[in-house]
């Protein structure tokens, strides 16, 4: 059978999974490589030093996030996955990128050296089945 | 018995928005819309405290009068993104190209006080310096602004054409009526501001030496008023100015000699030197007149030394006649300086003139945004950066760069739009990008090798395939001697508008992008 959790099941998966973001050492905080799909890095977006707040019906919010600059673009690049890392740079966890009934939509997915990527909202979700 | 069965991993979910930006968006422009660094920025005004005096402009202000100084930069990948870092409420800037006062410290209403200010400029390498000049492209300058009550005499003198008195002492609320009484009395260290009227060289005894620690060598017309220095007449007296630190701000200088002998609005010389939103007008002087010749509205002489850090923002050259040798502003013995967002008009003077000229041993010069739109009698180019005798400190011409500027001039030899390492020496590791040029370029001659990058020029309406000349090259070109010629567009018309922009037919016939070609910044 499918398994179904319970509300503090689905938080404490959330918050154990979000937590890992905050891990690591050597940078400052967490962050999100908005990649090719090789991948390879164009963005990089800060997190908050606590990337997500407590989670709630198993959905976790995520703390301000600061704009990145692109770069190492061929001019255009197409932005195609996020990959969210711990403060060593270590993938947590990652999710795609569109336009459109994607992970994550952005405005334009076509990026140059010197865009900006702003993450404007993003929650992470464990489902109760 | 049978286990149960379960169904991991369980399917996570990431719901997020966002928006990409464009660099054209914000204050970078997209690759290829700019030109890398050529040249390591140098904010060459304002400097630190430590190479400077209290008294200079960037450093003392009155309390309640309007303050306004540029913030001038050398090399780098312009346009640039100026802001304050650290500064008191009330003190602005215009920190992206269109926006008012772009690249101008303002502050409407200075207060009493000691205020720190750090400036912060980034260059369109910023986070992207790969094959750049410039490892950073961004660099910053911190001074301290001492703003003192404007009543305070021994740091403020003021004249009123109008309504001053020669025999009132110079304050505030007695101002001077003439440059008589301001000649005379100390003013070492102090900053002067005029008010309205016409204040005129011909009283004088002398020229009015200004020269830093010994007399004013901060002038500045009061804010919103129009203050003009006359030097017209039959008695040579023009202004000389002596830095290091001077600086001249919203004034207008006019007139000229009908005597025989040399003439200036300001003849220079010094360190850290600055002109500003100020203007030159109506010089002339008798035909074969005068041993130094180089008459001008602002020169800097050959010297002993190579001065550093001088400015010229934002300012007016016009409405010459008559110039045996000389220009709007002619430079020898300068380094690390700037000429941004002038113009040149309305010159009619013939003879061995120009608009810009840097002259003898000028190295590490930009000469950038500076406009000459209409078509003007001049015996030399409109811009230049030249060579020729420099008795202080040689011939050298290297490591300049002439960018971003428009200019019109004749469709002939020594008195086009533009020149490059014209005269008697090889010239090495000189630029010149991204400008829009209506008529001849001049680039090296007389058999001297002259090392040229030009990139991204628009250039064209010349006719002629004499040497040492170029029509066009719309698309990159590296020179490396001289002697070079290219064919020309022929009519101008077909390409340019009357501000010189690209054609909107012109880009589509020849597959062009606006804003990567020529001075438009798009």
């Amino acid at each position: 059978m499918a398994v179904t959790l319970a509300t503090a099941a689905r938080n404490a998966a959330c918050d154990a999974i979000v937590a890992l973001l905050n891990g690591g050492s050597g940078d400052a905080t967490g962050d999100l490589a908005f990649s090719t799909s090789a991948p390879a890095t164009l963005c990089v977006c800060n997190t908050s030093a606590t990337a997500f707040g407590a989670s709630s019906s198993g959905v976790a919010t995520a703390a301000a996030i600061s704009a990145g600059t692109v770069s190492g673009s061929s001019n255009p690049s197409t932005v195609a996955l996020c990959l969210f890392r711990n403060k060593s740079n270590a993938e947590i966890f990652r999710c795609a990128v569109g336009t459109s009934g994607s992970d994550i939509n952005l405005s334009s997915v076509s990026v140059n050296d010197g865009d900006t990527i702003t993450v404007s909202a993003l929650t992470f979700t464990v489902p109760a089945s | 018995m049978p286990r149960p069965a379960v169904s991991f991993p369980h399917p996570c979910v990431v719901a997020g928005s966002g928006t990409q930006a464009n660099a054209s968006s914000n204050w970078q422009l997209l690759v290829g819309h700019y030109i890398k660094a050529k040249m390591t920025p140098v904010i060459i005004h304002p400097r630190p405290d430590s190479e400077t005096t209290a008294s200079e402009r960037h450093r003392l202000a009155p309390s309640g009068i309007p303050w306004r100084i540029p913030v001038l930069v050398k090399g780098g990948a312009w346009p640039f993104e100026v802001t304050l870092s650290v500064a008191p409420t009330g003190m602005v800037v215009g920190s992206i190209y269109g926006s008012t006062d772009y690249g101008i410290l303002t502050w409407d209403n200075p207060v009493v006080g000691t205020h720190s200010v750090t400036v912060r400029v980034r260059t369109q390498d910023y986070s992207r310096t790969s094959g750049s000049a410039d490892a950073t492209g961004e660099v910053t300058v911190s001074f301290t602004l001492v703003v003192v009550d404007h009543t305070d005499i021994t740091k403020f003198v003021y004249l009123d054409g109008v309504n001053g008195n020669d025999s009132n002492d110079g304050s505030y609320a007695s101002p001077w009526k003439t440059l008589t009484s301001f000649n005379a009395a100390s003013t070492a260290n102090k900053q002067v501001f005029f008010k309205t009227g016409t204040y005129s060289t011909q009283v004088l005894a002398a020229n009015l030496a200004l020269t830093a620690g010994s007399k004013a060598a901060v002038l500045v017309g009061m804010p919103g008023e129009t203050a003009n220095i006359s030097i017209d007449g039959s008695l040579i007296r023009y202004l000389s100015l002596t830095g290091p630190g001077a600086f001249v701000g919203n004034l207008t200088t006019s007139g000229g000699t009908t005597t025989a002998g040399d003439v200036y609005h300001w003849r220079s010389s010094g360190d850290r030197m600055t002109m500003f939103e100020s203007i030159s007008q109506g010089l002339y002087d008798v035909a074969g007149s005068g041993s130094f010749t180089n008459h001008s509205g602002w020169s800097m002489f050959a010297d002993s030394a190579l001065h550093q850090y001088v400015g010229i923002k934002n300012c007016i050259f016009k409405d010459y006649t008559n110039i045996t040798n000389g220009g709007g502003s002619i430079w020898y013995s300068v380094t690390d300086s700037v000429y941004e967002g002038n113009s040149v008009t309305g010159m009619n003077t013939g003879g061995s003139t120009e608009g810009f000229r840097t002259k003898g041993r000028c190295d590490n010069i930009t000469m950038r945004n500076n406009r000459a739109p209409t078509l003007q009698s001049l015996g030399q180019s409109v811009f230049s950066h030249y060579q020729g005798g420099d008795g202080g400190q040689g011939n050298l011409a290297n490591n300049n760069e002439m960018c971003w500027n428009y200019a019109v001039g004749p469709n002939n030899r020594d008195t086009g739009a533009a020149a490059y390492g014209r005269n008697t020496q090889a010239s090495w590791n000189g630029w010149m990008y991204r400008n829009t040029f209506k008529g001849a370029v001049v680039i090296g001659s007389n058999g001297f090798t002259c090392g040229l990058i030009s990139e991204n020029n628009v250039l064209c309406d010349f006719s002629s395939t004499a040497n040492d000349m170029y029509s066009q090259n719309i698309v990159g070109l590296t020179v490396t001697g001289s002697n070079n010629s290219l064919t020309s567009f022929g009519n101008a018309a077909n390409v340019i508008d009357s501000n010189g922009l690209l054609l909107a037919a012109y880009l589509t016939a020849n597959g062009l992008v606006r804003g990567q070609r020529g001075h438009e910044v798009a």
